[in-house]
């Protein structure tokens, strides 16, 4: 053989070339900034449309470092601790072009005509939907009060765009669906916590300080699939040396990439761990004292290390030998894990949040901070952040985002629930109007302060980022119900398969966030996520989305929506002053203007900290500003207090143990001192204190449903946004895992088509069999929408469902432990189907 | 003629498909069983001792093209520039001889009948003539990839041609270079047998989760997804099936 033989005919190489540059020819380049909620790394797309306006690829960052592909490969390490390197999106942002075209895509507002449930819906006019909105809002506000239209919310806020320009506002929820736990925790543990204000953004540290670790624990922190952003950094660290021990029940991608090594442990029982470890290291005097001296409140110390040591009465010393029984790590291995750890400091801590989302999940939180704290792992470079762990702000300013002209109204919303629970509210509410319930129990029931005033929920208003309550919240078969009783529900999607979807009255062809139209996130009227100051590296970069891709049909920017319902409501003078008469065509740029505004101002500002920003013009060419260090290197969260002696915002000014207010306060009245969130109700311990849960491994359940459930996220969805996209399908499949001993003593085999259920709900959908997964647990992927079959079970009203949503399994119980939890674990049993199916098919043969 | 080639690090990729999705972007491949790239995965070991791998795997444009030889159609040909193999579906009458001749089962097809004619990945040659990168190696969040002439990422990167468990690169000659995943190891000691021991039974005398560390240790592999790499399937189905992974 010889190259000529193999080389092309004559023409033929050029006609190949020809039909392959002709594809992308004649294009226009412009840049998006992948922000879909349950993500903020705001990484860079750069978006190549033809001629329509459509988004024909979706390409790499080439803002920096174009034409590089093992990009460390070529640069120096100062380029790689600064973090001048491309925002190279994952995943989801790679496929986001197959989820904006989709066939099922909604491109008019409508109207259902069917009943609820039956995804029977009719065209109707943008005037027909926003007039009927709007007068929905007033009725239902007129006979049921101003608490009976639900926008969501959280943090102590309302996400009701217009609630501060109607008397009495509207409903105001705690909690945050997230990471309540973890914000919680910081709370009593620092003095502040997260808000959607912007007033805790430190709460995070550069991902380049990764490099100055001396050690990495990751606690179910699962970088692969959650912080795509930081993988590579982990790895640049565990190439460089630093080893990174990964904990989880699953051998996930971290524990095999990421990992120098791995170590199982049981679901649910983190704390159990860790506090043994902190009993090693307090019994063998390895924590560390220095930081401990000046940094952790020695009353609230001292009577956790009692609890500790077993110097209470009733309570066991928390030994490693106590422990192992409960985690099943190894008594030696805790005990070396406690020595690695007070001997590696600075260590990079982290336990991911989901941890924490379980029943007396806020303990865990809680005991994660304690054991950074021990090892003193706070402020320095090479740790962590607080159990939040968002936000880098290195002092800049953030841009003041108000892109949307929206200002705030003069009426307060109260906090009158807890963030997830409109279902017990709507469900409920009949039981306690009846009388059969009390005032009191109602109000408990959906985390009601029972000094506030109960809400009276009459319509839901669905339009804020991706909500999705059918399949993105536990208790499904309860939402649902909720959903069926609620007298009116305006929902906004891209979607018409979405689960959600068959239960509107009106629904609302949203445009696609970044993709087309110039991005911003939330409705508030400030949109603190559009700063410079959150992004999985950390402060260095600041983006925009400017796509010049065209919305497709009738679709609507919320913002847009918002300002044309509040016109309508008469607000629109107070709510959107200069923005009240921009029409849809037009809406766009003058968002980008706004936008231009801001950057200016934000420019300024910025150069009084020697920050120069380049110019706008120049800047929104290519909409990607890195941001260099400030002098005092990394933004490590503490790192201000331990620099500058300044205390923390606690009574005590240092890190809070033990909880004085906790123990002081009824918590179903008391406001916590922060944007005056009530807890509603609810038991927790002024201190961490690990208890075996209800539904955990160790529970009498089990004798029931052996099969403990974890529901992590996925490597192509931000919460269930995307599920849908036909090229996400293709590339995973939806299962349920099971580790290989549960399957060989269920005798099933990968493929399988098996029935996930328990008390609350039913699946069927393949098993992947595997031993990546400890025995006695099970994992199905949360994100998934819900696809019922035609049967109808008294568990599934509405159908057995086929798709794997994990939110079927979940229940709404134990609310006096979960204090705001989102709940994320269950208890099930699996069954294998196919001996059943196979019968079926020989009786039809 | 300067032969090009890719580098693919299995010790970073974390089997994102990232990458796979990229190249559908870009090549605006519909939904369906054509994949230029795939990701692979199979799983060894058993619990906790395990091992994933992962597989970059696409047409590594061999430098001795065992499928070029294969067409009697003139349809398959290596260019001159980079050194691509290129398939001309025009001329294409899906007889599958390249399929059969290619070890890595690089050609794709949209269904199992006969004639059907199949399409692969083109090094991005696109790309390439516009001096940029293959759209795969940029989109990397890893950096696991890496592309240029092949004779530079041999000096930089060694000369593995194959993988742990792919078939030889001996006779074909693929333009590709590895570097495979790394071991792990005990930074703290950690006992597999001790912790075996403490995962079957329960607190307060609930049930097992198992009763002995043999029901964990000796499990049927060939029941486990994903048990063994398949680089060639006899179907459609089956080959985007093990192109998937379970979205972690």
């Amino acid at each position: 053989m010889t190259d000529t033989i193999r080389g092309p005919q004559a023409g033929q190489l050029e006609r190949i070339k020809e039909k392959l540059l002709s594809r992308h020819r004649d294009e226009e380049i412009s840049y998006a900034s992948c922000n879909q909620n349950g993500c903020f790394d705001s990484c860079v797309l750069r978006l190549r449309t033809n001629k329509d306006g459509v988004v024909t690829a979706i390409e790499t960052d080439d803002t920096i470092n174009k034409g590089l592909g093992r990009e460390d490969a070529y640069i120096d390490e100062e380029a790689l601790r600064s973090a001048m390197v491309q925002k190279r999106a994952c995943v989801r942002g790679r496929g986001l072009r197959k989820d904006c075209y989709a066939d099922d895509r909604i491109l008019y507002p409508m109207k259902r005509v069917g009943p609820k449930g039956s995804r029977q819906f009719e065209r109707i006019s943008w005037d027909e939907a926003l007039d009927t909105i709007a007068s929905k809002i007033l009725e239902t506000r007129e006979k049921y009060g101003p608490k009976s239209v639900h926008h969501d919310g959280m943090l102590g806020s309302t996400f009701d765009p217009f609630a501060s320009f109607l008397p009495g506002g509207g409903i105001a929820c705690w909690g945050e669906d997230s990471f309540e736990p973890s914000n919680f925790a910081d709370q009593v543990c620092f003095g502040k916590s997260f808000d959607l204000m912007g007033t805790f953004m430190d709460g995070h540290a550069d991902a380049m300080t990764l490099l100055d670790s001396k050690a990495i624990i990751l606690w179910g922190f699962d970088t692969c699939v959650n912080y795509p952003e930081m993988i590579w950094y982990f790895l640049m660290a565990k190439e460089r040396g630093v080893p990174i021990i990964y904990i989880d029940p699953r051998f996930t991608w971290t524990a095999q990439t990421v990992a120098t090594q791995y170590i199982p442990i049981r679901p649910g029982t983190d704390l159990a761990c860790w506090e043994a470890m902190a009993y090693v290291m307090f019994s063998e005097d390895i924590y560390d004292h220095e930081f401990v001296e000046k940094w952790v409140e020695p009353v609230g110390l001292a009577k956790w290390r009692k609890y500790i040591m077993g110097d209470i009465p009733g309570e066991l010393p928390k030994t490693p030998e106590w422990a192992e029984k409960i985690c099943g790590i190894p008594a030696e291995t805790i005990t070396e894990l406690a020595r690695f750890y007070a001997a590696n400091s600075p260590c990079y801590w982290r336990s991911v949040w989901n941890i924490s989302r379980q029943v007396y999940g806020k303990d865990s939180a809680r005991g994660a901070n304690y054991l950074q704290a021990l090892g003193g792992n706070f402020g320095k470079d090479g740790c962590s952040g607080a159990n939040v762990g968002i936000g880098c702000n290195n002092g800049l300013p953030f841009t003041p985002f108000n892109t949307s002209g929206i200002e705030n109204g003069p009426y307060q919303s109260e906090v009158c629930m807890e963030a997830e629970m409109w279902h017990n509210a709507i469900t409920m509410r009949p039981d306690f109007e009846a009388g059969l319930i009390t005032e009191e129990d109602y109000k408990m029931a959906i985390g009601c302060p029972l000094n506030a005033e109960a809400p009276n929920i009459h319509m839901l208003c669905l339009l804020h980022m991706n909500r999705n309550p059918v399949s993105g919240w536990y208790d499904m078969n309860k939402r649902i119900k909720a959903l069926e009783m609620c007298d009116f529900v305006v929902y906004g999607h891209w979607h018409f398969s979405n689960p959600t979807v068959p239960y509107a009255d009106i629904l609302l062809p949203l445009a696609h966030s970044f993709l087309e139209g110039p991005y911003h996130q939330s409705s508030t009227p400030s949109a603190a996520y559009a700063g410079p100051a959150v992004s999985g590296y950390g402060t260095h970069s600041f983006t925009l989305s400017v796509s010049k891709a065209k919305a497709v049909g009738e679709t609507r920017e919320r913002q847009w929506i918002f300002k044309e319902i509040a016109n309508r409501l008469g607000i629109g003078d107070q709510y959107a002053p200069t923005m009240k008469d921009i029409s849809a065509e037009d809406w766009n740029d003058a968002v980008v203007e706004k936008a231009r505004e801001a950057y200016e101002f934000w420019k300024t500002v910025a150069s009084g900290f020697g920050v120069e920003a380049p110019e706008w013009e120049d800047f929104v060419e290519k909409p990607v500003f890195r941001i260099p260090l400030p002098e005092t290197g990394y933004h490590v969260f503490m790192k201000d207090n331990l620099l500058n002696d300044k205390p923390l915002d606690t009574p005590s000014g240092k890190i809070e143990f033990y909880s004085e207010f906790i123990a002081d306060n009824d918590l179903a009245t008391a406001q916590l001192p922060h944007m005056g969130k009530a807890l509603g109700r609810g038991q927790i311990k002024a201190m961490a204190m690990y208890r075996k849960p209800p539904e955990g491994m160790h529970d009498k359940r089990v004798n029931d449903y052996p099969l403990y459930m974890v529901t992590p996220h996925s490597f192509f969805k931000n919460h269930t946004a995307y599920d849908a996209n036909p090229w996400f399908r293709d590339e995973s499949r939806p299962s349920v895992w099971i580790s290989a001993t549960d399957a060989k003593a269920r005798n099933i085999k990968d493929g399988d088509k098996v029935r996930v259920f328990n008390d609350v709900g039913e699946i069927h959908l393949p098993a992947y069999v595997t031993s990546r997964l400890m025995p006695g647990v099970t994992c199905m992927i949360f994100g998934r929408y819900y696809e019922p079959n035609g049967v109808k079970t008294n568990l599934m009203p509405t159908g057995i469902d086929t798709r794997g949503n994990c939110n079927a399994l979940i229940s709404s119980e134990f609310y006096d432990d979960v204090l705001g939890v989102l709940r994320c674990n269950a208890l099930v049993e699996i069954q294998n189907l196919e001996p059943i199916l196979n019968l079926e098919n020989l009786k039809e043969a | 003629m300067t032969q090009y080639g890719f580098f693919f690090d299995q010790s970073r990729c974390n089997n994102c498909h990232a990458c796979v999705v990229s190249c559908r972007d870009w090549n605006d491949i519909d939904p369906g069983p054509v994949k230029w790239l795939r990701m692979l995965q199979w799983e060894k070991g058993t619990f906790p001792s395990l091992r994933m791998h992962t597989l970059f795997a696409t047409c590594y444009h061999c430098e001795n093209p065992l499928c070029v030889d294969a067409c009697e159609n003139g349809a398959l040909f290596k260019e001159d520039e980079f050194g691509a193999v290129l398939l001309d579906t025009d001329l294409c009458k899906g007889s599958r001889d390249c399929w059969t001749a290619c070890p890595y089962g690089a050609v794709m097809y949209e269904d199992d009948a006969p004639g059907t004619p199949g399409s692969k990945c083109t090094m991005c040659y696109d790309k390439l003539v516009q001096g940029e990168l293959p759209v795969c190696v940029a989109s990397c969040p890893q950096r696991a990839l890496d592309f240029g002439p092949i004779d530079e990422l041999r000096e930089k990167y060694g000369e593995l041609n194959a993988l742990e468990d792919m078939p030889s690169g001996d006779i074909v000659k693929p333009a590709v270079v590895f570097k495979p995943m790394h071991e792990h190891r005990q930074v703290v000691p950690y006992d597999v047998d001790r912790a075996l021991e403490l995962l079957g039974p329960r607190c307060d005398n609930l049930p097992n989760t198992f009763d002995k560390p043999s029901d964990v240790m000796d499990v049927p592999h060939e029941n486990t997804g994903y048990h063994k790499l398949v680089m060639k399937s006899s179907s459609v189905a089956e080959t985007l099936a093990l192109s998937m992974n379970e979205e972690g």
